[in-house]
């Protein structure tokens, strides 16, 4: 059917500096992505871009971000993702970089994706960790979300269940 | 679409400028090649003009080709300045040149020229009077033709 179709492009915000994470707002990443892409692709690159342009998710602590932009122009957008080297806040500049770490056409593949990432990401720290109390605290952390794929994938089983009876019935 | 056929050196079909390997096969030395050609070459040759509203404005190449760069650089960003031009002949008397761009990369360059405006504050239009794939095309135009 007609409708317009987006790409959802899941970006991850890399830094020396742990304030500049927390210093992320969505309106000023909206407005340095779009400066960027006026700078890298000129008047057609801003204006193409900027129509179905937006900021959907932000999480300040392990600066992910996912930006959304029209299916026809998401290789400007993409493309002009790895000039941006400073992230500008009150006058403080904190030299950082995006990392792009999937593309998906909808949010909820985004968010498989980011999850199963995360998982992934939590044994990776469990590994580099030299503190103690961090690694119990990691590992807490990585039995819990053992559990809720267990029980995620319960869940979908049995709902697969149910549907297989209703249909015999 | 052309095909050549030539006898064996390079295997594979060439489309655009990407070859396409075969698995690698030894090929006898009677054996045929054929190359694909999907567009008539690749590049495109432009015969453009430079109109400013007053009279008395002189630039040489070098300034001609920073204009051209700056006009890519408005509409297309880094990105489209990055486009590789060629400025094969100008003239500074009438402000006329030949200009040879990738052919992927004319649209680009004929849109940026349209809407390129103004040149240190003076107001300015390229006029665009031969474009073809072809140098050789650009030799004679029909249109400055006298006939009798």
């Amino acid at each position: 059917m007609v409708r317009f179709k987006h790409r959802y492009l899941l970006c991850e915000l890399v830094s020396e500096d742990a304030r500049c994470r927390l210093s992320l707002d969505d309106r000023v990443l909206g407005g340095l992505v779009r400066d960027t892409i006026a700078r890298v692709h000129g008047t057609f690159g801003a204006a193409a871009c900027s129509v179905g342009f937006a900021v959907r998710y932000l999480n300040a602590y392990t600066g992910v971000v996912l930006l959304r932009c029209r299916k026809d122009f998401y290789q400007l957008v993409w493309s002009a993702l790895p000039f941006i080297t400073y992230l500008e806040n009150k006058g403080h500049r904190y030299p950082c970089f995006f990392n792009t770490l999937h593309v998906g056409g909808t949010i909820r593949t985004c968010q498989k994706f980011l999850i199963q990432y995360n998982r992934r990401q939590l044994l990776i720290l469990l590994q580099n960790c030299t503190d103690e109390g961090e690694r119990e605290a990691i590992r807490k952390s990585v039995s819990r979300s053992c559990l809720l794929e267990k029980e995620s994938a319960e869940e979908l089983s049995d709902s697969a269940g149910e549907e297989a009876v209703e249909i015999v019935e | 679409m052309r095909e050549a056929v030539r006898l064996a050196g390079r295997s594979g079909f060439q489309t655009a400028g990407k070859v396409e390997g075969t698995p690698c096969l030894k090929m006898p030395a009677t054996a045929y090649e054929r190359l694909v050609y999907k567009s008539p070459s690749e590049y495109h040759y432009m015969k453009v003009c430079l109109e400013f509203q007053e009279h008395g404005v002189g630039l040489n190449t070098a300034q001609f080709k920073q204009l051209l760069v700056s006009a890519l650089k408005d509409l297309f960003g880094e990105v489209g300045a990055a486009l590789p031009v060629d400025i094969l002949t100008y003239e500074e008397k009438t402000l006329s040149a030949i200009l040879r761009v990738c052919s992927s990369g004319l649209a680009k360059l004929w849109s940026s020229l349209t809407l390129f405006g103004t040149y240190k504050n003076k107001k300015c239009a390229f006029r665009v009077i031969q474009v073809s794939p072809f140098l050789l095309a650009l030799s004679g135009n029909s249109r400055e033709q006298v006939l009798g």
